[in-house]
């Protein structure tokens, strides 16, 4: 060994952030995370509510202003602007605050589908939300998430037509569709769908659209986004999807991987297991966002709806109201699972060698837990996210080398006097850095990763 | 339009001192527009359906948009019955077969009319407008001349003189305000228009939009002159169409060009280009002190450019080239991370800023964040939806002709332009050439034009979701000033001689010898003629070494290249060149716009049973809208027809209580009515008792809807 290696007091731990943080008693509702699913342990149920019937909108604004008033610590409600009718439309914001930002994390956008089958399933999202909340206190899953990452869900973007859908449905009539289909009013493909008779002049022309746009234009943390839709049928088989991107392929994987949990009413595809939409939600999260993005259907597989009806106005999206907790379910679970598939960043302090004088060689391992990417190579090309940055304090940087898992030897990374640019990492794998610094014996050095949508990780160590 | 002044109306048309000006005017038209209508239907080819064909309408048109079939024919011409033919028009060669071709005063030897009587197609002031007069009761007040000398000015002087302008035509304009800044100032418009029954805000509206690339500040002054020279003489505006201008529709981006700080017409929006989490950390700056900022020369091994056999201009790289360079704007590592000028100032260009043609460059922050993100866009965008937009002139760029939609490549076999649009706008073009003698290929895609892709431009949204013929007009280029034909001898390109206007250029870029160099290419060539051969030469920084600062010790590098008010504006003294002569094209288009006349073929009635036939001629020298253009009534309900479907004209019959149809359709899509085109019979067949009204009821994408009640 050239020189004599010796670990740092503070090292040899890797010192994710968020995990530091997130334990504070003020901060973390919950006495003691629970250590294992326990459905028979008392949930955090501050709040009942009724999911016997269907919300209007009303209702469902009062019921999320409900929730984050019983539950501050973990969930805030606010207005992402308003439709063209003058509602609110409504995101819930869910994550213990403490630690890491919460506009920092790896997020999870859950939105009710822009589509007619979305409108259908605000109950189900709330449910989700309700759930979540009482379930703090005995589901490690749940804990995770609302420690380590953000959940945003919006349950309707839509409300004015949902009002008129509701109204219909009392009267026993079909609800007139809106002049411009939400799902085709997204810029991402929007001119392949020039000529469609419910499309609008430009991309973005109503509000709900463009109000969700800003929304993620200001949160370039979500890594991922689920649509969240009703049919009454299961859906229509997946389209194969053998070839594709890495980007493509990773986020296939993904989904395969969450699939083979099997729910009995709640499906999930990714964009790329269906047609192209030109101008949907999802193509743009994708395309111009960068995003990986997914579509959660939950089924009730019965439509109650006339043969001759469904012919003129479509199949039935809503569920019965004794369904909604049955669906609501399933749906919650894919929803944890897809945010635990989110990607998650450490940094681990592997050695620490002294070269020559006030030189040190510091050895590290960048990992991605998640089942997706960090970020995908889409996000980079539309310019969506930064790389991932090492930060160094406490000591100058002379050189910085990155060795993949498959490469045999370093290569070269261009590094600034305290920065170095790191590459993205995909789906559960990890690098080698290691960094030459410059730095007075025993002095203290930190070393912080910042990744776009993987989160944060710090390294402090000693120089000795 | 009441029955008084429709007579008043007749009166004027019927005078004798109708000049022969509208009539070259109509036969230009007439010349340029009826390809289409040759190639597939006959010109007032009477329909072997047409039972009793009628000269005169058998109701007197009534409602919204009546002086379409209120307008006479031209004095010394009868009006035209079906199956009649009208006077032989000027012999006007159709369109080039060869579009590439370019077309000029010069480019035609053959051409049988003689070239003045076509430059003076549009009528002079005081002379009415071809089949569309603004005259009778409605004739316009007189109204006081502006004195508007073609200047470069700032936002405020633009916003005085839109008032001015304005408020000299009370009765004919109307100032107002697009949008507001982010500091508050407003961007100013007017709207103007002859005096007519159908409000300006129902008409064909023509928009001009100046500058709206953020650079040509001539392309704003280009608009004001068009205004004022339209509003000097009111007689000549068409009454059926109305006029919106916005000179300085990028007034951030303008006003930074202005000071010559603006080198890609981005607004003032701040914008982290480079992602490193500052904004507008490292823009370009004035290395040498000499009070501009020109470009700059890297060398690199890795450089995307080389020097060409011109010692001022480069060349894209070739294996092999030496030296090679980095070609970025002058300026230092300001935030020293190794690149230069990456984070400028400024964010958007908001002729990039529309949703058509974006896909390929989303990222590229010069479009935005979205598709109409801009204030100022957006606003252009919901004005435009909110009127009938049939044409949209943008007046910017620096080719010096007019450019069809077609800013990028489409995906797969897609075209933007149809073939059948693609005709229209051909013919657009030789207008264009014929009236302001400019050299121009008759149709030139945006791209060609450029000489680069324009992603998300607003003249392509314009065509493609509104169905508006958009073109872009540039008034500057580097053949404004210089005659197509003529021989200009540049010693500087031929071989061996090259790059003798700066000896210190050769030697500073470290070229030995340019005889192995390539040329340079064809922008640079014609600039470098306009150079030399008309600007005598100056108003080309040599390339000069330059230290890059601290830390960049050992890299060569070199600034120079166009100053201000060169290639990218016109200078001061060819300002006014560049600028005039447009409100002939504008007026030209302007009075060619579709106007409708119905006509009902026959009306019978036996017993309850009514037998109704008639057609639709469109009177104006346009078609009545782009192939795969929204129709009107689509429009209204902010949705759009498919690029496949034919666009098309239509009649529609509207049933009083009591009526009921028994065979034929409500609404009969007529197909694409060219200019002068009389359109195929339609036919129905109602139940009617005595006594009931019908109203049919034409209309066209580019045209005001014509109603006719019928009392069978």
């Amino acid at each position: 060994m050239r020189k004599a290696l010796r670990l740092a007091c503070l090292g040899l731990t890797l010192v994710p952030l968020l995990a530091a943080s997130a334990r504070s008693q003020d901060q973390n509702p919950v006495d003691k995370e629970p250590a294992a699913r326990d459905l028979t342990a008392v949930p955090v149920q501050r709040i009942a509510l009724d999911f016997r019937h269907y919300y209007t909108q009303a209702q469902l604004a009062q019921a999320l202003t409900d929730l984050a008033t019983a539950y501050p610590e973990a969930l805030r409600v606010e207005s992402l602007g308003k439709s063209r009718q003058g509602s609110d439309i409504l995101v819930a914001t869910l994550g213990w605050t403490g630690g890491l930002d919460l506009a920092s994390r790896p997020a999870l956008l859950l939105i009710s589908s822009p589509g007619e089958s979305g409108r259908a399933s605000a109950e189900l999202a709330l449910f989700c939300l309700h759930e979540l909340l009482r379930d703090q206190s005995r589901d490690p899953a749940v804990a995770r998430l609302l420690k380590e990452r953000t959940l945003y869900v919006i349950a309707c973007l839509d409300p004015d037509q949902r009002g008129l859908d509701l109204e219909a449905r009392q009267k026993g009539t079909a609800s007139q569709a809106r002049a411009v289909d939400l799902d085709h009013d997204f810029p991402a493909l929007w001119e392949e769908g020039l000529g469609l008779t419910d499309q609008s002049a430009y991309p973005l022309f109503e509000p709900e659209s463009r109000a969700l746009c800003e929304f993620l234009l200001t949160r370039p943390a979500i890594a991922a986004v689920a649509c969240l839709s009703v049919l009454a049928a299961p859906a229509s088989p997946r389209e194969p999807a053998l070839e594709g991107t890495p980007d493509q392929l990773a986020q296939n994987e993904a989904a395969a991987s969450l699939r083979s949990r099997v729910l009995a009413h709640c499906d999930l595809r990714t964009l790329f297991e269906q047609g192209r939409r030109p101008g949907s939600l999802l193509e743009y999260v994708w395309r111009e966002r960068g995003a990986f993005a997914f579509e959660l259907t939950a089924a009730h597989g019965q439509d109650r709806t006339p043969a001759l009806e469904r012919a003129a106005f479509g199949e039935d999206h809503w569920p019965s109201v004794n369904d909604i907790e049955v669906l609501g379910r399933d749906v919650l679970r894919r929803t944890l699972d897809l945010a635990e598939s989110l990607p998650q960043v450490t940094l681990t302090l592997h050695a620490l060698t002294r070269l020559k004088g006030d030189q040190w060689q510091v050895d590290l391992k960048f990992t991605n837990s998640g089942v997706l990417p960090t970020a995908s190579s889409v996000a980079h090309l539309v310019g969506a996210v930064s790389w991932p940055r090492l930060e160094i304090a406490g000591a100058e940087l002379v050189a910085a080398a990155v060795k993949h898992h498959s490469a045999t030897s370093f290569s070269v990374e261009h590094a600034g006097a305290r920065v170095v640019a790191l590459p993205e990492l995909g789906q559960r794998s990890q690098v080698d850095l290691r960094l030459v610094v410059a730095g007075a014996s025993r002095s203290g050095v930190v070393l912080t990763l910042t990744t776009a949508r993987a989160g944060r990780a710090e390294v402090k160590l000693i120089l000795e | 339009m009441g029955k008084r002044s429709v007579r008043t109306a007749w009166k004027k048309w019927d005078g004798a001192d109708q000049p022969r000006r509208s009539w070259l005017q109509a036969g230009l038209w007439l010349g340029l527009f009826a390809g289409a209508a040759a190639s597939g239907r006959a010109q007032e080819t009477p329909s072997p359906l047409v039972e009793t064909p009628s000269k005169e309408p058998l109701q007197e048109p009534v409602g919204e948009g009546s002086q379409g079939a209120q307008q006479p024919p031209p004095a010394d011409r009868p009006e035209l019955g079906a199956g009649e033919q009208g006077p032989p028009a000027p012999a006007i060669p159709p369109a080039s077969t060869s579009p590439d071709q370019p077309v000029g005063p010069e480019s035609k030897p053959n051409d049988p009319t003689p070239i003045h009587t076509l430059l003076a197609a549009p009528p002079a002031a005081g002379s009415p407008a071809a089949g569309s007069p603004a005259g009778g009761a409605n004739a316009p007040p007189p109204v006081r001349a502006v004195a508007l000398q073609p200047a470069y000015r700032p936002l405020a002087d633009v916003a005085v003189w839109v008032d001015r302008l304005a408020s000299s035509s009370p009765a004919l304009a109307r100032a107002f305000h697009l949008a507001t800044l982010a500091d508050g100032r407003a961007v100013p418009a007017m709207e103007f228009g002859a005096p007519g029954d159908v409000p300006r805000e129902r008409r064909p509206t023509v928009f001009l939009i100046g500058g709206l690339d953020g650079l040509s500040l001539e392309g704003g002054e280009a608009v004001l002159q068009v205004a004022r020279d339209l509003l000097a003489a009111p007689e000549r505006l068409p009454a059926h169409v109305t006029f919106v201008a916005v000179p300085w529709a990028s007034p951030e981006a303008l006003e930074e060009a202005l000071l010559g700080r603006n080198f890609d017409g981005r607004n003032a929006r701040a914008i982290d280009e480079d992602r490193d989490g500052l904004i507008d950390e490292d823009p370009p700056d004035d290395l040498d002190g000499d009070g501009l900022v020109l470009d700059m020369l890297i060398e690199d091994p890795r450089g995307d450019y080389a020097r060409s056999s011109d010692a001022r201009f480069l060349v894209r790289a070739q294996p092999g080239d030496h030296p090679r360079f980095h070609l970025v704007k002058e300026g230092r590592d300001d935030d020293g991370d190794n690149r230069f000028n990456e984070d400028a100032k400024g964010g958007v260009v908001l002729d990039l800023n529309f949703p058509v043609g974006r896909t390929a460059a989303i990222g590229d922050v010069r479009l935005g964040s979205y598709p109409l993100s801009e204030g100022v866009t957006r606003a252009l965008a919901d004005l435009a939806l909110a009127r009938p937009c049939s044409v949209a002139l943008f007046f910017q760029g620096r080719h010096g002709g007019i450019a069809a939609p077609g800013g990028v490549e489409l995906a797969g076999s897609q075209a933007l332009v149809s073939s059948a649009d693609r005709e229209v706008y051909a013919r657009v073009g030789e207008l264009f050439a014929k009236v302001t003698g400019r050299a121009q290929t008759p149709f030139l895609e945006l791209r060609a034009a450029r000489g680069e892709t324009r992603p998300g431009a607003a003249l392509d949204w314009f065509h493609a979701a509104l169905g508006a013929l958009s073109v872009e007009i540039s008034p500057w280029g580097p053949m404004v000033e210089g005659r197509p034909g003529v021989a200009l001898r540049d010693a500087r390109f031929e071989r061996g001689q090259g790059g003798s206007v700066s000896g210190a250029g050769e030697v500073g870029l470290g070229m030995n010898s340019l005889a192995s160099a390539r040329p340079p290419g064809d922008w640079d060539r014609q600039w470098a003629q306009w150079l030399d051969n008309v600007h005598g030469g100056l108003g080309f920084s040599t390339w000069r070494p330059v230290e890059l600062g601290p830390g960049m010790q050992g890299r060569r590098a070199f600034i120079g290249g166009w100053e201000p008010r060169t290639r990218f504006n016109p200078p001061d003294a060819s300002l006014e060149q560049s600028v005039r002569g447009f409100d002939a094209f504008v007026l030209s288009l302007a009075t060619a716009m579709p106007r409708l006349e119905l006509r009902v073929v026959s009306l019978e009635r036996r017993g309850e049973v009514v037998h109704v036939r008639a057609q639709v001629k469109n009177l104006g020298y346009l078609p009545a809208g782009l192939e795969g253009a929204a129709t009107k009534a689509e429009r209204g309900s902010k949705t759009l027809a498919t690029g496949k479907q034919t666009h098309a004209a239509a009649l529609e019959l509207e049933l009083a209580s009591g009526a009921d149809l028994i065979a034929g359709e409500q609404r009969v899509d007529l197909g694409r009515l060219a200019g002068q085109e009389l359109s195929r019979d339609a036919a129905w067949v109602l139940f009617a008792p005595p006594g009931s009204v019908v109203t049919l009821k034409a209309s066209a994408a580019w045209a005001v809807d014509v109603r006719q009640e019928l009392r069978p």
